[in-house]
């Protein structure tokens, strides 16, 4: 018997990067040169996981929100093309959150997620160094209301050293403290090692096909997220973190 | 009362999960299909899919025992067959207390199968659950002292439950947890909105181990004029491994198709069923796949045409 239509299940990473004015220098340095580590670690993952295949959506945002990729890419198509991001600019969140809005839907309903009954729950991953600049909260919370926002695993990673009164909106972002590490500014030149760390943990999380039992807590937003996984991220940030005290 | 020999072709098959045989570990899945040999008065199928996390460590078991419920049911109802045809049309037709209590039967059964086991195979003396780590045998051991066998927290068994029983007056479907039903009637093949849970994302799934199992299952009845011609009923790894559900539906189209063949040996037919599995999880999901059904109408033609149309 022929069975056509048969594929891996679709598992989609999105990567939300700040490259407001703030971001220049050595965090956009360590954010460019990390990238393309990342996409070959995911992609490394695909060869891995026979059960599921990982696409990437990057979205960049300063004054306006841009997706760098119109669609979801496979890792190593995005490598081919990669071209490093610049920094200028404000700190618009409210327009990366409607454009994620926009596309964390069905591709029957415009969005980015395939249609099929498999598709896995979604990894988001922001990495910003500041506050909103605009008025963020209209638009984070007709995201807050998204399905696939709200039950995929989210985590922050907020670099500088004025950051803890932003603490609240990382965790309105996010849904919960867990999924949030603040970075200081005098650690940005090792941002790059924490994206590696973040995405590596997340896509391999998201991707599981085995179920994730009680692993999962509910987050302030009602969502889920993985509280085996945001346990080993600490861990190794805070490896991180050990490495550059010392 | 006489009761005439039905028109029934039933099947079934599991097949181990791609990923599964990858991380060695067994098939949760269980399932089963039969026709009631002496007088042929009903046909059942039913697949169960065990959960499969580290915490249902014996979910393959609690898979295998919702099937052993669903024969036993099966039963159940046929023995009181009359008794309960002679209400449904005393209150002109069925009441949700009636498919109420058949969920219960099924609930109270597979905890007693699930404690019966435990009882003489403790916890402590599993190598599994050994293997857990302190703060999942405490979610495991939560609220009772079950890990010496004399109580039983049952996550360990936690499996979903879907049966179809056709009988010659009505039949019904009972669905607990994720899975298909795929009912074919009048030319037409199609899944109920209200028996699909859409609670049910990603890996979350409802199952015979919650406390609110009985909450959460869903029912459909059809009385004998509104019966399906056809039910499929199949683990999630199925239709988890196609790119739309149409594609699920040309699949299951064309296990009909091959079940309802007339020069093909039964022997051949579970042979191409378990190849098509094999195919689709190792293509698809990885997860363990299973399907059972009951045709009870030469439909042959129809699916030709439907398969043709789909072919074009």
């Amino acid at each position: 018997m022929l069975v056509p239509g048969t594929q891996k299940r679709q598992c989609l990473i999105y990567l939300v990067i700040d490259t407001s004015g703030s971001m220049d220098g050595t965090k956009i340095s360590q954010v460019n040169y990390s990238i393309p580590q990342v996409l070959s670690s995911i992609q490394d993952l695909n060869d891995s996981n026979p059960e599921a295949e990982i696409e990437v959506a990057l979205l960049a945002f300063d004054s306006h929100a841009r997706w760098v990729t119109k669609n979801p890419e496979k890792p190593e198509d995005l490598k081919k093309h990669w071209k490093d991001l610049t920094a200028n600019g404000l700190t618009e969140l409210g327009e990366a959150c409607n454009f994620l809005n926009e596309k964390m839907h069905r591709t029957k309903n415009g969005g980015f997620h395939d249609d099929s009954a498999g598709a896995l729950t979604a990894g988001v991953i922001f990495i910003t160094d500041g506050l909103p600049t605009g008025s963020y909260k209209p638009a984070l919370a007709k995201l807050q209301k998204n399905h696939w926002y709200k039950d995929a695993f989210k985590y922050c990673l907020a670099c500088g050293d004025d950051l803890s009164e932003g603490m609240s909106v990382f965790e309105e972002l996010v849904g919960n403290n867990e999924c949030i590490h603040l970075i200081s500014d005098e650690n940005a030149c090792r941002l790059g090692d924490y994206i590696r760390v973040v995405t590596a943990i997340v896509s391999d999380s998201v991707s599981s096909t085995i179920p994730l039992g009680e692993t999962n807590k509910e987050d302030n937003n009602q969502g889920t997220f993985n509280q085996d996984a945001v346990d080993q991220i600490n861990e190794e940030v805070k490896s991180i973190d050990d490495l550059i005290d010392d | 009362m006489f009761v005439s020999k039905m028109y029934f072709v039933t099947g079934n098959a599991s097949f181990i999960g791609a990923s599964h045989v990858r991380n060695k570990t067994v098939c949760q899945d269980a399932s089963i299909s039969l026709v009631e040999e002496r007088t042929r008065k009903y046909a059942l199928s039913a697949v169960s899919d065990g959960h499969g996390s580290k915490k249902h460590f014996r979910s393959e078991l609690g898979s295998k025992f919702a099937i052993e419920c669903a024969k036993e049911v099966a039963e159940k109802i046929s023995r009181n067959y009359h008794k309960i045809l002679k209400n449904l049309k005393k209150y002109g037709g069925y009441d949700d207390n009636f498919l109420n209590y058949i969920a219960s039967q099924i609930i109270i059964l597979w905890n007693k199968k699930c404690i019966e086991h435990v009882k003489n195979h403790p916890y402590v003396n599993d190598e599994k659950y050994l293997l857990l780590t302190d703060e999942d045998k405490a979610s495991i051991n939560k609220d009772n002292d079950y890990i010496n066998g004399d109580i039983n927290n049952l996550k360990a068994y936690g499996a979903t439950f879907l049966m179809y029983i056709r009988f010659k007056d009505f039949s019904l479907v009972l669905k607990l947890g994720d899975g298909n039903v795929l009912f074919i009637k009048d030319e037409k093949i199609y899944e109920d909105e209200s028996i699909i849970d859409n609670n049910l994302k990603f890996n979350l799934t409802s199952s015979l181990c919650s406390e609110d199992a009985l909450k959460k299952f869903n029912y459909k009845f059809f009385d004998k004029e509104n019966t399906p011609d056809a039910v499929l009923i199949s683990s999630d790894g199925i239709i988890n491994s196609f790119e739309n559900e149409q594609y699920f539906y040309t699949y299951c189209a064309k296990v009909v198709d091959l079940y309802l063949k007339e020069d093909k040996s039964y022997e051949d037919k579970i042979k191409e069923l378990l190849e098509s599995l094999s195919y689709i999880t190792e293509t698809g999901s990885g997860d363990d796949c299973s399907i059972a059904f009951v045709i009870n109408k030469d439909i042959s033609q129809f699916i030709k045409e439907y398969l043709a149309k789909k072919e074009n």
